[in-house]
C-alpha cells in the first residue's frame, strides 16, 4: 500500500474520528478546569419527627469542605457535627472498585409546623452545591431498628403499634422481621417508604423494598414456618420516572396474636444507601379507605410544573386558558390569518349518562367540551356525536379521576365516516430490536380532520372486564391550540461555577400541537458575574425527530422536540458566593417583535466557587 | 436399594475423585438393604397348565334386543362362566333354538334372522347348562335403505378406505381423499360424485374432476374399479367383486348414488358399543366380540359384521375382520373399532393363569371398585396396604412436595390412631405447603415462565382453593393487566399456539396437527381447528410484551410483525389455512357464536370448555397422572380416539365427582390419596409383577427436580441458594431461604442442579423431563448440592455432632429425615458397625448420608 493512499484514506478518517471525539460546540469553548463534585448518595435514618432534634449521617463524596446543611423549607434546620473519612464498599453486585468518601453526621431541627412528606437536603461546601437527598418529616415519633440481627421469624423484632421505624438493609440478602400483636378483627395497614426515585437528581437507588406479612403460627412441617397471608395489595410506583415501588399491603386480622412482617429487598441488594421506614398503624374506622403517606405532600414549589400528558394531570375547561401563557396572546392568535382556529370560547362541560352505549344513543356534544364520563360496568361503552369542518384540528385529552391507568385504560376511537380506519388513542411503534408492535395509550392525541361531517368518538375500556362507580374519566375536547410544551434541563440542577468559566446548559423544548412561531429562553435572579444571554430557537422547517422505523402516527401523540443551549459566562473576577443563588428558567412564546408572556420553567441553584 | 446405575457410573470413575468414595459405595451397596421392592425380587412365576374347568353357569348375549328392518340379524354370544370366576366364549360349542319360527330363524354361529314382525325367545344349550335372551322384531318389511351417508360410508370404514392409512390419511392417496373414518361424509360424497383431489394448501380440487362413480354405466365406475383392481390400485384388491360389499356400491350407483334416501330419517350413529368391553383371555384362547349400533332415531343395528377392528398391540392379542379376538402373548390391549364417524374400544387382557381363591379386597370409595373390580376381571392380585412410613412419606411428597420432617416421622409411624392417614390427609391439604406446591405444578403446567401477576394469579388461586373451572375461564379469557393476562404475549404468539396449547391444557387433546390438516389419528378436522382459534383472533396486547394490557379488539388482531417500515393500521382476522376464508368462532360442533356475543369471545369458549365432560376428565386424568404416575388416559394430554382410557368408568366417576363437588381441586385429592388404590404398596405380587397399566401397585417415580432440591436441603438441613455469581445482579434473585419449588421462575435462576435435573423451561407443555443422565450421576458424585452440603456446620449432621449425639441416634435422624423411616435392625447393626471401623467418625457418617442420598429410596417417590 503506498504511502499516498494511506494518507488519502486514513487520514481523513482519523481527522473525522478526532472531530468526532471533540467536544460540541457549547462545551468547546469552556475553560478546562480542576473542579470536585459534591455528590450525596445515602441517608440514615431517612428523616424524623417533627417538632423534634435528631441525627442523621449522610455518606458522600467530595463533601471534605461541607460546611452547610441546606434546605427547601424554613422550617428545618440543621448543623454539621463531624466529617469523617470512609469507603463506599463495592457490592456483591457491581464491578465498581471501592470508592473514597466521606460521612457527615448532622444534627436536624424541625419545627412543629413542618409539613410532613418529603423535603431537599443539600449540603453546602467550600467546592459548591450537592446535589439533593430526599429527608423525611413524619408526624408521630420514630423507632429505630435494632443493631441484633433479625433475620429469621425467630429472631423478628417486636414492635408496638402504631409504628415508625426506620431500618435499613444493609448487606446483601438481608432479611429484616418485625413482629406485632394484632387484636381479632383488627384492619391493619402496612407501608415500607422508600426514597430511591422519588426526587430528581437525588442519588438514593433503594426503590424497590419487599414487604410480606406473615402468620408465624407455623405448619405441620416446621413449626417456626412463617405463612405468607393474603393482604390486599395497594403497592403503588409513585416516582416521576415510575419505577419506585411503594409496597402498600392491608389485612384484617381474624384472630389475635402475634403476626410478622418482612422487609427486604428485591434481588438481595443492600447496604448504606437502602434505608427505609416502615410504618405500620390500624385503618381509622371512620374511613373507608385508608390512608396512605403522601411522600410528595412536602413539596411546594414555586410554581406548579406543567404536565402535558399523563392520565393523572389536572383537566378542566381552564386548560384551555391555562395554553395562553404558553402560546402568543389570544389577541395575536386571532389578529394572524394564518393561525387557525381562533380561540375557543370557554366552553361547556357535559354529564355523560347512560344510554349510550349504542351507536344511535350517542351524545351530541360541541366544543370546546369537557365530558364527565364513567365506565359504569365491564364492556360499557360512551358514545359521543360531534360535528368538524374541513382541516379542522381538534385535542383530544383524557384524565382517570379515580382508578388509574392501567387498571382503567380509557380507549378513544373516533369513527370516520368516509372509511374504514378509525383512529384511536393507542400509539404503535416497532420494537426496534424485535420487530414486534411495541404499544401504549396516550392520554393525548391531535386529530386533523379531512372531511367535514358527522364524527362519532366511541369512549370505553380497553378490555370489556373492567368498569364500575370508580370508573370515571375526564374528557376534554377542544380545538388545537399551538404551544409550548414541557421544557426540560438535561442534567442537575444544581450549578457550581468557578470564575471566568463558561458552561453550558442544554434544554429540550416541546412543541406542540404544530407551535411553529419562535421560543425564547432566559434566566432570571442569576449571581452577581454570571451572565446568560436569551436563547430565541426558531422552528425548524423541517421536523427534526422523524417517525421511528414502523412508527403509525407519530405527530398525534408527541410533541416536536427541540434542543435548546444556553450558555452561562462567568467573569473572572465575579465574587465567591456564601449561599446558592435560586434562578429562575423562564421560557416566551415569540420573537422580540410580536412575543408572548414569559412563564417560569424551574429553579435552578447556582453559586460562585473557588477553583481548585 | 442403591440406584445400580449411579454406583456402575461411581465404580467406573472413583479413582479420579476421592479415596472416600470407597466407603460411601461400601455404605451404599451394604447399608441400603432398603425395604423398598422386595417382592420385585420374586422369581417370575412360569405359566401353570391349569386344568379346564367345567362352566359353572353360561349367560347369552345381549339377553335383550330388538331387529329392525327386513332380514335383520342379531348375533349372540354364549358366555360361560367357570368356576375361577373367567368368562369364555363358548358360542361355537352351544346350540340354538328359537321360540318362533315364523318371527325369526336361526342361523350358524350364533345368529339370528328376523323374519316377521313379533318377539321370541333364544335358548342356547351347553351341556346341561341353558341360557335365554327375548328378542323382538320390528319393520321386518322394510328393506335397508341404500344411501351414501348410510351404508356406503359404513362399508368404506369397515374396509378401511377412509382410514388414516389409506385415503383417509393427511392428503388421502391416489389424489383421493376421503375424510378419516367417515366423519364428513358430505364432504366424502361430493370427492365421489364430482371428482376431483384433494389438496392441502387450498380448498380448490386439484383438476380434473371426473366423477368416481359412472351413472350410465355402474360397474365402470372408480369407485368399483379401483377397488377391486381392475383399474390398478396401489392399495391392491380391497373389495372382492363377490363380496356383499361390491353388490352394495353397485346398487347404490344404479338407484342414482344417493347422497341419503328421500323416506329415510338420520342415520347417524350415536352409540357404538362393544360387548363384552372387557376382556380376558388365557393365552391361545379365542372371543368374540359383538359391537351393536344405537342411531339417532332409536334404532339398533348388529353392526358385528360390518365396522373395522384394529389391534393396538397385535402380539398380545389379534382381531378378525368378523370381531373374534386370538390371545397371544401376556399383556393388555385395546381392540379398535370403528364405524362412520364413531369408534369405541375393548380391552383385552391376556393372563397365563386364573386365580379360583381370589382374596376380598377392601375399599374405600368408588375409585376402588373400578380398579379393584377390574384387577379382579384380570385376575390380578392388587399389592398389600403400603405400611404408616411409606403411606407418609408418600403423602406428603404427593400433596406438598415436602419431606415430612424426622418428628413428624416418628409420631405418625407410632401412632395408634386408626384414622391418622385420613386425618394426615387434611392435615397436608390445608398447609402452607400444600399452597406452595400445587401453586409450583400449575405454574409448571401454565407455563409460567415470566411475569409476576401470573404467578401471583397462579399462587392467589391455589391458596383460595379457586374452584378449576374457573381457574380455566380466567386463563382462556384472561383479559387487562392482572392475574393470567400475562400468558397472552401479544404479537409474538400466533393464534395456532394459543388455541391449541388451551385444549392441551383443558381439554387433554393434541390439536395442533389439525391446524393443517384434519387431525391423523383423532376426529378433530382443520375446520374445527380453525373455528376454534377464531375465538383467539381478536387478541391483542398493549405495553410490553410481558406485562401490558391484553385486551379483544372487534377489529381483530393487528397485524403486528416483521413489516418494518409499515405506517398504515390493519387488523386480520383469523383465515383458515386451507381455504383462506375468514373464520367465524365456532365451537366443535358446528355452532357459530352467534354475532351478539361477540363482544368477549375467549369468555364465551372458555365457558363453553370448561362445562364439557372433557374439560372435567382431562382435569381429573391429570390429576390423576400426579398420584400414580401415569394418566388413565396416558400420556395424560393425550385423548384419542386410539388411545382409549384403562379404565373409562373410573375416569369418568371421577369426573363426575369433580363436577359435582364444585372442580374443588382439595376434594379430587382427597378422593385419590384416600382409595386404598393410592395406598398400595410398591412391592409387587407374582400376579402384579408385570402389570403397568391396572393400579396394582404403587409405582415409584422420580421426584421432579425442584421437590428433589428442596428434598436434599431438608435431609441435609442447608437451605439451597439461588444468588447469581459475584458481580451479577438479577432483579428476580429470591430471598434468602426460598425453596424451590417456590421459585416464580424456576428457568431464570443460578442452579445447575435444576438444570441437570430437567428443569422445564417453560416454553411448552409436558416438556418436563425426569430420565436420570450421566450429568446427575457426576452431580451426585461430585457435585456441591450432594457433597458441600454434608459438612456444613449448620447442617442437620453438623449440629447432631456438635451435640455430641450418639451414632445409633445420629443414623436414625438421618434415616428419618431422608427416607422417611426408621433402620431397619440390620441396617443399624450393619452401619454402627461400618462406621466405628472407620478412623474419622464425621467423614464415616459423612458418607452414610451421602448414600442414603443417592438411593433410589430417596430420589424416587414409592
Amino acid at each position: 500500500m503506498s504511502n499516498k493512499y494511506c494518507l488519502t484514506i486514513f487520514l481523513p478518517a482519523f481527522l473525522l474520528f478526532v472531530c468526532m471525539t471533540l467536544p460540541i460546540s457549547g462545551t468547546a469553548a469552556e475553560k478546562p478546569v480542576a473542579r470536585k463534585n459534591p455528590t450525596l448518595t445515602s441517608i440514615y435514618p431517612l428523616g424524623g419527627q417533627k417538632g423534634s432534634q435528631f441525627d442523621i449521617t449522610i455518606l458522600g463524596e467530595d463533601l471534605q469542605s461541607v460546611r452547610e446543611v441546606w434546605f427547601d423549607s424554613e422550617h428545618l434546620v440543621a448543623k454539621v457535627n463531624d466529617v469523617t473519612q470512609a469507603t463506599i464498599e463495592k457490592t456483591r453486585f457491581s464491578t465498581k472498585l471501592p470508592t473514597p468518601a466521606q460521612t457527615v453526621s448532622i444534627r436536624v431541627n424541625v419545627s412543629p409546623e413542618a409539613p410532613c412528606g418529603i423535603h431537599a437536603l443539600r449540603l453546602l461546601t467550600e467546592d459548591g452545591l450537592s446535589d439533593v437527598l430526599p429527608l423525611l418529616i413524619t408526624s408521630d415519633p420514630i423507632t429505630f431498628e435494632q443493631v441484633e440481627s433479625h433475620n429469621t421469624t425467630v429472631t423478628a423484632q417486636s414492635v408496638d403499634l402504631p409504628t415508625d421505624l426506620s431500618g435499613k438493609i444493609s448487606g446483601h440478602a438481608e432479611l429484616d422481621y418485625y413482629s406485632f400483636e394484632a387484636q381479632k378483627d383488627q384492619e391493619l395497614q402496612f407501608e415500607v417508604l422508600v426514597t430511591g426515585g422519588i426526587l430528581p437528581g437525588s442519588g438514593v437507588q433503594f426503590s424497590d423494598p419487599e414487604l410480606i406479612l406473615y402468620d408465624p403460627s407455623g405448619s405441620w412441617f416446621d413449626s417456626h414456618k412463617a405463612i405468607r397471608l393474603e393482604p390486599l395489595n395497594e403497592s403503588t410506583f409513585n416516582s416521576p420516572a415510575g419505577n419506585a415501588v411503594q409496597p402498600r399491603l392491608r389485612y384484617r386480622f381474624s384472630r389475635a396474636g402475634r403476626y410478622l412482617v418482612l422487609v427486604a429487598s428485591r434481588g438481595n441488594k443492600g447496604g448504606p444507601g437502602h434505608g427505609y421506614h416502615l410504618r405500620i398503624k390500624a385503618l381509622d374506622p371512620d374511613l373507608k379507605e385508608p390512608v396512605w403517606t403522601d411522600l410528595l405532600a412536602a413539596q411546594s414549589p414555586p410554581f406548579e410544573l406543567w404536565q402535558e400528558r399523563g392520565f393523572n394531570r389536572k383537566l378542566s375547561l381552564a386548560r384551555c386558558q391555562q395554553l395562553w401563557p404558553r402560546t402568543l396572546s389570544e389577541l395575536d392568535l386571532r389578529a394572524r390569518a394564518d393561525h387557525s382556529p381562533a380561540a375557543p370560547e370557554p366552553g361547556s362541560i357535559i354529564l355523560e349518562k347512560e344510554p349510550d352505549a349504542q351507536v344511535h344513543q350517542a351524545i351530541q356534544i360541541s366544543r370546546p367540551v369537557l365530558i364527565q364520563g364513567n365506565i359504569e360496568s365491564p364492556g360499557d361503552i360512551d358514545h359521543f356525536n360531534f360535528d368538524v369542518t374541513a382541516g379542522e384540528t381538534l385535542a383530544f385529552e383524557v384524565e382517570t379521576t379515580n382508578q388509574l391507568h392501567p387498571d382503567f385504560t380509557p380507549w378513544m376511537v373516533v369513527s370516520n365516516p368516509h372509511d374504514q380506519n378509525d383512529s384511536s388513542n393507542i400509539h404503535r411503534m416497532v420494537q426496534s430490536n424485535s420487530g414486534y408492535w411495541l404499544k401504549d395509550i396516550k392520554s393525548k392525541m391531535i386529530l386533523t380532520f379531512e372531511k367535514s361531517g358527522k364524527y362519532t368518538l366511541r369512549v370505553s375500556d380497553l378490555t370489556s372486564r373492567r368498569g364500575g362507580s370508580d370508573f370515571n374519566y375526564l374528557l376534554l375536547i377542544r380545538p388545537q391550540v399551538p404551544h409550548i410544551g414541557e421544557v426540560t434541563l438535561r442534567g442537575k440542577d444544581c450549578i457550581n461555577l468557578i470564575p471566568g468559566e463558561t458552561k453550558t446548559l442544554t434544554l429540550i423544548v416541546d412543541r406542540e400541537e404544530g407551535f411553529s412561531d419562535p421560543v425564547a429562553l432566559f434566566l432570571e435572579n442569576l449571581p452577581p458575574g454570571i451572565q446568560a444571554e436569551p436563547v430565541t430557537v426558531e422552528a425548524e422547517t423541517t421536523p427534526p425527530v422523524k417517525n421511528f422505523r414502523g412508527e403509525v402516527n407519530r405527530d398525534w401523540f408527541f410533541p416536536i422536540k427541540q434542543k435548546v443551549v444556553l450558555t452561562l459566562v462567568v467573569d473572572d473576577d465575579a465574587q465567591i458566593t456564601n449561599e446558592p443563588c435560586r434562578a429562575r428558567l423562564l421560557a416566551r412564546a415569540g420573537s422580540e417583535k410580536q412575543s408572548g408572556k414569559p412563564f417560569p420553567i424551574q429553579n435552578l441553584y447556582m453559586m460562585v466557587v473557588a477553583a481548585n | 436399594m442403591i440406584n445400580k446405575k449411579f454406583c456402575r457410573m461411581k465404580t467406573s470413575i472413583h479413582q479420579s475423585v476421592s479415596g472416600r468414595n470407597y466407603l460411601r459405595l461400601a455404605i451404599g451397596l451394604s447399608c441400603i438393604i432398603l425395604v423398598l421392592t422386595p417382592c420385585r425380587m420374586a422369581a417370575l412365576l412360569r405359566a401353570d397348565e391349569q386344568p379346564a374347568l367345567a362352566p359353572v353357569s353360561i349367560r347369552l348375549v345381549p339377553p335383550v334386543t330388538t331387529l329392525w328392518g327386513y332380514r335383520a340379524t342379531q348375533r349372540f354370544l354364549v358366555l360361560a362362566h367357570d368356576a375361577d370366576g373367567l368368562e369364555k366364549d363358548v358360542t361355537s360349542q352351544s346350540h340354538f333354538t328359537v321360540s318362533n319360527s315364523q318371527v325369526v330363524e336361526s342361523a350358524p354361529g350364533g345368529k339370528i334372522i328376523a323374519v316377521s314382525d313379533g318377539v321370541a325367545t333364544v335358548t342356547a344349550k351347553l351341556g346341561s347348562l341353558s341360557a335365554t335372551a327375548h328378542l323382538q322384531s320390528k319393520e321386518s318389511d322394510r328393506q335397508p335403505s341404500l344411501s351414501f351417508d348410510g351404508a356406503i360410508t359404513q362399508i368404506l370404514t369397515k374396509r378401511g378406505c377412509n382410514g388414516s392409512k389409506c385415503h383417509g390419511g393427511v392428503k388421502g392417496r391416489g389424489d383421493f381423499k376421503l375424510s378419516l373414518d367417515g366423519i364428513n361424509p358430505q364432504e366424502d360424497y361430493e370427492w365421489i360424485t364430482l371428482g376431483g383431489g384433494y389438496q392441502v394448501l387450498t380448498d380448490e380440487p386439484l383438476e380434473p374432476r371426473i366423477p368416481r362413480v359412472n351413472l350410465q354405466n355402474p360397474e365402470q365406475s372408480l369407485l368399483l374399479q379401483k377397488p377391486t383392481d381392475a383399474d390398478a390400485h396401489e392399495g391392491g384388491v380391497q373389495l372382492p367383486q363377490e363380496s356383499s360389499d361390491y353388490e352394495t356400491i353397485l346398487r347404490w350407483i344404479q338407484s342414482g348414488a344417493p347422497f341419503r334416501v328421500a323416506d329415510e330419517d338420520s342415520s347417524h350413529i350415536e352409540l357404538l358399543e362393544v360387548t363384552p368391553a372387557d376382556v380376558v383371555l388365557k393365552q391361545s384362547e379365542n372371543h368374540q366380540l359383538i359391537v351393536t349400533a344405537h342411531f339417532q332415531n332409536g334404532r339398533q343395528q348388529d353392526m358385528t359384521d360390518q365396522v373395522r377392528y384394529d389391534s393396538l398391540d397385535p402380539e398380545i392379542a389379534t382381531v378378525g375382520p368378523d370381531g373374534e379376538v386370538r390371545a397371544g402373548r401376556v399383556g393388555e390391549v385395546a381392540i379398535m373399532i370403528r364405524a362412520a364417524g364413531r369408534s369405541t374400544a375393548a380391552r383385552v387382557a391376556v393372563i397365563t393363569r386364573t386365580i379360583a381363591d381370589y382374596p376380598q379386597v377392601p375399599r374405600n370409595n368408588f375409585v376402588d371398585d373400578e380398579i379393584f373390580d377390574k384387577l379382579r376381571r384380570f385376575h390380578i392380585i392388587p399389592s398389600s396396604l403400603c405400611n404408616d412410613a411409606e403411606f407418609l412419606r408418600r403423602a406428603c411428597l404427593d400433596i406438598t412436595g415436602t419431606l415430612p420432617p424426622p418428628e413428624r416421622v416418628a409420631e405418625f409411624i407410632t401412632s395408634p390412631d386408626p384414622n391418622k392417614r385420613e386425618k394426615l390427609v387434611q392435615i397436608l391439604l390445608n398447609s402452607p405447603e400444600y399452597n406452595e406446591y400445587w401453586t409450583f405444578r400449575l405454574a409448571d403446567l401454565f407455563l409460567v415462565k415470566s411475569g409476576y401477576n401470573y404467578w401471583e394469579w397462579v399462587r392467589q388461586s391455589v391458596a383460595s382453593n379457586k374452584p378449576y373451572n374457573t381457574i380455566a375461564i380466567e386463563r382462556i379469557a384472561a383479559q387487562g393487566v392482572a392475574g393470567a393476562a400475562d400468558h397472552f404475549k401479544g404479537p409474538e404468539d400466533d393464534v395456532e399456539r394459543v388455541v391449541a396449547e388451551q385444549f392441551r391444557v383443558f381439554f387433554g387433546r393434541r390439536m395442533d396437527c389439525a391446524q393443517c390438516h384434519n387431525h391423523p389419528y383423532d376426529r378433530w378436522t382443520q375446520n374445527q381447528f380453525w373455528g376454534l382459534a377464531s375465538f383467539f383472533g381478536k387478541t391483542n396486547k398493549m405495553g410490553t410484551i410481558q406485562g401490558g394490557v391484553t385486551y379483544d379488539d372487534p377489529r381483530g388482531r393487528e397485524e403486528e410483525f416483521g413489516e418494518m417500515g409499515r405506517t398504515a393500521l390493519t387488523f386480520k382476522l383469523v383465515t383458515h389455512l386451507r381455504t383462506k376464508q375468514v373464520v367465524e368462532p365456532m365451537f366443535p360442533g358446528g355452532h357459530v357464536l352467534p354475532e351478539a356475543a361477540r363482544s368477549d369471545p375467549r369468555m364465551a369458549l372458555a365457558r363453553w370448555m370448561t362445562s364439557q365432560q372433557e374439560f372435567s376428565e382431562a382435569t381429573v386424568n391429570r390429576f390423576w397422572g400426579f398420584f400414580f404416575g401415569r394418566g388413565l388416559v396416558d400420556p395424560v394430554d393425550d385423548f384419542r380416539s386410539e388411545n382409549p382410557p384403562t379404565h373409562p368408568v373410573l375416569l369418568k366417576k371421577l369426573a363426575d365427582d369433580f363436577q359435582e363437588h364444585g372442580y374443588d381441586l382439595k376434594h379430587l385429592i382427597e378422593r385419590i390419596v384416600l382409595s386404598r388404590a393410592y395406598q398400595l404398596s410398591s412391592a409387587t405380587n407374582p400376579t402384579n409383577l408385570n402389570d403397568e397399566l391396572n393400579y396394582s401397585h404403587a409405582w415409584s417415580r422420580p421426584l421432579d427436580a425442584e421437590v428433589l432440591l428442596d428434598a436434599l436441603a431438608s435431609a441435609t438441613g442447608v437451605a439451597p441458594d439461588f444468588s447469581p455469581p459475584d458481580g451479577i445482579y438479577a432483579y428476580q434473585t429470591p430471598l434468602p431461604g426460598v425453596r424451590a419449588i417456590n421459585l416464580k421462575f424456576p428457568a431464570q435462576y443460578n442452579s445447575r442442579f435444576l438444570e441437570i435435573y430437567g428443569l422445564p423451561q417453560r416454553n411448552a407443555v409436558a416438556e418436563r423431563e425426569s430420565s436420570a443422565s450421566l450429568g446427575q450421576a457426576l452431580h451426585m458424585l461430585v457435585g456441591p448440592t450432594y457433597n458441600q452440603r454434608l459438612s456444613q456446620p449448620d447442617s442437620r449432621l453438623g449440629q447432631l455432632l456438635a451435640q455430641d449425639v450418639a451414632d445409633t441416634d445420629i443414623i436414625e435422624q438421618l434415616y428419618l429425615a431422608s427416607l422417611s423411616r426408621f433402620p431397619s435392625n440390620t441396617e443399624r447393626e450393619n452401619l454402627i458397625t461400618l462406621i466405628q471401623s472407620q478412623p474419622v467418625r464425621q467423614n464415616a457418617l459423612e458418607d452414610l448420608l451421602w448414600a442414603l442420598l443417592n438411593s433410589r429410596e430417596f430420589a424416587e417417590n414409592h
